[in-house]
């Protein structure tokens, strides 16, 4: 057994304890601001008393925002609804590519194999304003631009990669010979695929679809330059509160508060495969 | 027709040969072992026969049939791996029953026939046990089910003592051959045991260096090996080799160990 001294738990703690406040500060922060008004927020030298309101909130909420120059209308809950339909098919879509691909690069010799395994790795790696003039010209021409089916064809960059480098080492570590026994028990390959291979690797399946659906979910860029008003989702949505009457600062905290909520509630849901997903496919067992 | 006929079977890796044109033939119910110390290729010369692998050249005909092309699934063999491979995901019951599911079979039949192996192999009681929750000698029983369950013609068995202990090694070593003579399978064992040779095989193919340098019955490698690798590996302790020198002396050929000199029999003449 691993003896700890209480120096040692001390230190750890607080150790612990920094790391959590860099980290969470800033959510707190935001937390706090969604229910201050603007003037509490922008009051020099800030402070950590206020009368809390729930203003910020039902703006977002009814679509109305009170400005010194009246009433605007915001449609931030389509936001959240067009942020669900995108990451969520464009996660569907890359699983259904993605896995088989994996799969392939897990268990099939081919030529070039690795150059374009790696290919496909470069795209998490090349900057997105690298593509975004071509890829909105293209779009123009294609009819794509201000689309749904656009946006999750771009997000394909982001799902995809991530999808097929995580599963691939999940198949990998499936004894080749597990897949033999079930052909050789008379069971086709696309059964075996199916019924042990899929199966067997679902923790990482797991894991890289919830990875892949966050980093979609917080994708701004792509969405920025390549759809307009009705077809945004909240990264971009929140920059709406930027209006005439100067920035709305309560607006955008609650904003981001109830953007975050899911991919947040999401996470902790799947914290255990998220952890065993990511460490198990990287290690060979 | 033998039940079993490979010809000419050749295998080479990016390392090298593995197996250098292997024939072998196996007639209905017969129990050949594949023997052999480890790394002359013996389990890949059951991987090809299962289909898991192809080979560079050759024919595996299994029932009159020519199989070298088809996919595993459509061989109609059982296969016991040596690591098990069992679905770590399915019941030890569900593990057994993957060699029926993929045929037309009503579940009241799978579940008869499942039974039936388990009380043979006395796993009946671990049925429901995930294979993690198996010791390994249960583990290999179930391997062992899996491959027996649907009567196959075929039987590939690649060193299933191996990785269980020395007792139940003993003990399967003793109940093996009534069961596989009671299945009634052609079988192809493989294992690099010599006692476990020569206590299951109706006949022994001895593969050294990808190639088969004798195949016949226990007795018969044991008595007359075919040459020195092959004695080299029957017998506990291992037989002594001595160098001599043959010598043709007045009273017959002879041979010159040391200062001694040895009489042989009349028939050793042409060795001097």
């Amino acid at each position: 057994m691993e003896q700890t001294s209480v120096f040692e738990k001390t230190i750890r703690a607080v150790l612990i304890a920094l790391v959590l406040i860099f980290f969470l500060f800033p959510v707190l922060w935001i937390f706090l601001m969604s229910f201050q008004t603007n003037e509490d927020i922008l009051r020099i030298p800030p402070s950590l008393f206020f009368t809390p309101t729930l203003d910020n909130y039902t703006a977002l909420l009814t679509g109305k925002i009170k400005t010194a120059t009246g009433t605007q209308e915001i449609a931030f809950l389509h936001n959240v609804l067009n942020s669900i339909y995108l990451s969520g098919a464009s996660v569907i879509i890359a699983l259904l590519l993605g896995v088989p691909a994996a799969y392939a690069f897990a268990r099939f010799d081919f030529k070039m194999k690795e150059d374009i395994a790696f290919t496909l790795l470069s795209f998490r790696f090349a900057p997105p304003l690298l593509v975004l003039l071509p890829l909105s010209l293209f779009f123009e021409w294609a009819g794509l631009a201000n689309t749904y089916s656009g946006l999750i064809w771009v997000y394909q960059l982001i799902a995809i990669p991530l999808i097929l480098w995580i599963v691939r080492g999940y198949f990998e570590d499936i004894s080749p010979d597990i897949e033999h026994a079930y052909r050789v028990a008379g069971h086709s390959w696309w059964a075996t695929f199916t019924r042990i291979a899929v199966p067997l690797a679902r923790p990482g399946i797991a894991a890289a679809g919830l990875l892949s659906f966050i980093f979609c979910w917080n994708n701004f860029v792509f969405a920025l330059i390549l759809a307009s008003a009705d077809k945004q989702p909240v990264t971009v949505g929140a920059l709406n509160f930027v209006t005439a009457a100067g920035i709305q600062y309560g607006l955008v905290a609650a904003a981001v508060m109830l953007s975050i909520t899911p991919t947040l509630l999401l996470a902790l849901f799947a914290q255990r495969y998220l952890v065993e997903g990511l460490s198990l496919g990287a290690v060979k067992g | 027709m033998p039940q079993l006929a490979l010809s000419g079977l050749s295998k080479s890796f990016k390392t090298g040969k593995v197996l250098d044109a292997v024939s072998l033939e196996a007639d209905k119910g017969e129990i050949v072992v594949v023997f052999g110390p480890s790394g002359t290729g013996k389990t890949v010369l059951l991987r090809l026969i299962a289909g898991v692998e192809e080979p560079d050249t050759g024919t595996i005909m299994l029932e009159g049939r020519d199989v070298t092309d088809a996919a595993p699934e459509h061989r109609g063999i059982g296969m016991a791996f040596q690591n098990f491979a069992l679905f770590p995901h399915m019941s030890a019951f569900d593990n057994i029953a993957s060699a029926l599911t993929a045929k037309k079979t009503t579940p009241a039949t799978i579940r008869a026939k499942v039974e039936a192996v388990a009380k043979l192999l006395k796993i009946g009681h671990v049925l429901q046990h995930q294979p993690r929750e198996l010791s390994n000698g249960q583990k290999q029983r179930t391997a062992l089910a899996r491959a027996l369950v649907a009567d196959p013609h075929i039987l590939l068995l690649d060193d299933p003592l191996r990785n269980v202990d020395a007792k139940l090694r003993y003990e399967m070593r003793l109940e093996l051959p009534a069961l596989l003579k009671a299945a009634g399978s052609t079988v192809l064992y493989v294992t690099q045991d010599y006692k476990e040779a020569m206590a299951l095989g109706d006949r022994i193919a001895v593969l050294l260096d990808g190639r088969l340098v004798q195949v016949a019955a226990p007795a018969d490698v044991y008595r007359e090996p075919a040459s020195l690798g092959v004695a080299r590996l029957f017998g506990d302790p291992t037989i002594n080799l001595i160098p001599v020198e043959p010598a043709a002396t007045q009273t017959g050929p002879a041979v010159v160990i040391g200062a001694r000199s040895l009489q042989l029999p009349v028939g050793f003449a042409h060795a001097a």
